[in-house]
């Protein structure tokens, strides 16, 4: 039986595929000028970087941070999409080889070791939460969401009023149940973990354990960063149960688990990140109000989301919303590299996009 | 030697829950296996796990006479397999793909064997074009395709002619048919009773998980001397049993 090498295994199959994205990238005159606006924030991530010298060293909480993004990164990106491959894709039987599996996590880990140092140390040297466009973007971000939310519930009760009038009343649509509602809807889509798996789960705790102590010594610094952490503990529970089924789970680590012990699971897992993040970040702010590298860190991590977006994602021409939604993180990555009066363009992007991803789902199923 | 599929107890779980599961079943190739059963019989899942895309929760399964336990990609290599058409690359051409199907087995495309059917698929003209730019019926020419240029002798088709035109679905059965009687041993799953009594040599019929009915070569060849007949007891058989 012949087995395949490791290079003519997944990451083969990968390099294809990244080449051929590449090649239909500049084919196409929508995602050159994506690529170009990329540029241009490059050109400002550069001369930021050269025009300040390094900040601090990397702060220990935001090493343990970048530890914690690499377990997730890894744990979850690695297992889900190797699952993913074995039992649907053409790519199967190389998915399935350990050879190639092994070589498969060996990549993930060495990219997400880079992502997470280069991440941390950005963020480290820049503080967070204190940059007013950090706001601005933050706020434009849930405008654009909100208006979009209430375009498309306009749009779908228009929509519901026509069709009633020609479907019998059996086959009318009945309201979505609480957890199938809007709210479910947009975070399912924006969040980028659906079913967190065992090793994800135990770097959650690794995180946890970081939270506790930085947490506490943010409260004693400063009485409003406990607060900011307070309401944002509040939150969380809306993210945990929304993106856990309402029945019994099927699928993933939660399959066949109580719907009651997957969402205190998740909530766990949700909180203990959160306060993590807040707290290291708040600490550092106490420590760090220089706040020099914000827009270098954040346009690293914007770019790196955008040329993600522009390589991995479906380049299907037929799914034209995707083009929006590249402008639209090219714009973040713009207003975060020091662009902020482009992010009034970031809300309307946001709006447009939200909207025809509600409409084309109702599309969809109607 | 003739390509074989033994299995032996097999069970496949998902999310806990017991959906398929096969005491015994013994395919003898070159021969046309058809599966049929009501939506949510276990037919796919069946399928996926014997072609190495799900693990087994328990029994075995031998191909030809070599027992894979449950050695996943050992099922993936050996057997060929169609993917669902939602999975194929869109960025990827016709003829990336098909390379990297072959690739694990580094098996040279079998060109003479295959022509008959890359030829009823009409695949020629597209092998250049990318798979994001074809209609659904086009990416599932190409699955079929695929599931064959491996070169593997045991081959898996879940639901293969669905999209297919009906030039295209005649000449494609008309394909596989031939190289089931040549050298393949072709295992489908069908909702088309007129297929599957038309052209499978034998078949199942699944119903909850199990095989609730085994059609040998004489049940399926007194099924086509009275096709109305078997089309009635078959439905008899599929449609679900209300609770006394």
């Amino acid at each position: 039986m012949n087995r395949p090498g490791i290079w003519d295994g997944l990451i083969g199959f990968d390099i294809l595929r990244a080449r051929r994205s590449c090649e239909t990238v500049l084919a196409r005159w929508q995602d050159r000028l994506v690529l170009l606006l990329m540029a241009i924030v490059a050109i400002f991530a550069v001369a930021s970087a050269l025009d300040r010298p390094p900040g601090l060293a990397v702060a220990p909480a935001w090493a343990a941070l970048a530890a914690l993004f690499l377990g997730i990164l890894v744990a979850a990106a690695h297992d889900r999409r190797l699952e993913s491959l074995s039992c649907r894709s053409i790519a199967a039987p190389l998915a399935l080889a350990p050879s190639a599996r092994a070589a498969h996590l060996a990549a993930f880990s060495i990219l997400a070791l880079i992502l997470a140092l280069a991440s941390a140390r950005a963020a480290a040297m820049s503080g967070l939460f204190a940059w007013p466009g950090l706001a601005l973007i933050l706020g434009g971000w849930a405008a654009g969401t909100l208006i979009g939310a209430a375009g498309a519930a306009l749009w779908r009760r228009r929509r519901r009023s026509s069709s009633a009038a020609t479907l019998s009343p059996a086959l009318r649509p009945g309201a979505a149940p609480a957890s199938e509602g809007l709210l479910a809807i947009t975070l399912r889509t924006q969040l980028p973990f659906r079913e967190p798996q065992p090793a994800l789960l135990a770097a959650f705790l690794l995180g946890a354990a970081q939270a506790a102590g930085a947490g506490i010594w943010a409260h004693w610094l400063n009485p409003f960063a406990g607060g900011v952490v307070a309401v944002t503990m509040a939150l969380v529970p809306l993210f945990a149960v929304a993106r856990v089924p309402a029945g019994p789970c099927r699928f993933g680590t939660f399959a066949g688990v109580p719907t009651a012990h997957a969402i205190a699971a998740h909530l766990a897992a949700l909180s203990a990140v959160t306060l993590g993040a807040l707290a290291g970040a708040l600490v550092h702010f106490r420590a760090n109000p220089g706040l020099v590298w914000l827009e270098l860190g954040c346009g690293l991590v914007a770019l790196a989301a955008v040329a993600f977006r522009v390589l991995h994602y479906r380049l299907d021409p037929k799914l034209r919303a995707d083009r929006l939604m590249q402008l639209q993180i090219a714009l973040l990555a713009m207003a975060a590299a020091g662009l902020p009066p482009l992010a009034p363009l970031l809300v309307a992007f946001r709006a447009v996009v939200l909207y025809r991803a509600n409409r084309n789902a109702m599309w969809a199923v109607s | 030697m003739s390509p074989s599929l033994r299995l032996e107890g097999v069970e496949v779980a998902l999310g806990g829950r017991t959906i398929v599961s096969v005491a015994n079943m013994a395919l003898e190739g070159p021969t046309w296996i058809g599966v049929i059963g009501a939506n949510g019989s276990g037919k796919t899942t069946l399928l996926r796990a014997l072609a190495g895309r799900l693990p087994l929760a328990a029994g075995g399964i031998a191909i030809d006479d070599h027992a894979s336990a449950d050695d996943r990609f050992a099922r993936a290599l050996e057997i060929g397999f169609a993917p669902e058409i939602a999975t194929l690359p869109p960025e990827l051409t016709g003829r990336d793909l098909l390379s990297l199907v072959a690739r694990p087995r580094a098996a040279a495309i079998d060109d003479q064997m295959l022509a008959p059917l890359r030829v009823a698929l009409g695949l020629d003209t597209f092998w250049h074009r990318r798979v994001g730019t074809w209609s659904a019926g086009m990416r599932q020419r190409l699955a079929v395709y695929a599931a064959f240029v491996g070169g593997q002798r045991i081959v898996i088709l879940d639901e293969p002619f669905n999209w297919l035109d009906p030039v295209s679905s005649f000449d494609a059965r008309r394909a596989i048919a031939d190289l089931a009687r040549r050298s393949h041993l072709v295992v489908t799953a069908l909702h088309d009773i007129a297929t599957f009594i038309h052209q499978c040599d034998s078949g199942y019929l699944l119903a909850g998980g199990r095989v609730r009915l085994t059609l040998d070569a004489a049940a399926i060849s007194r099924g086509r001397d009275d096709f109305p007949s078997f089309e009635r007891q078959l439905i008899a058989e599929l449609r679900p049993q209300s609770p006394a």
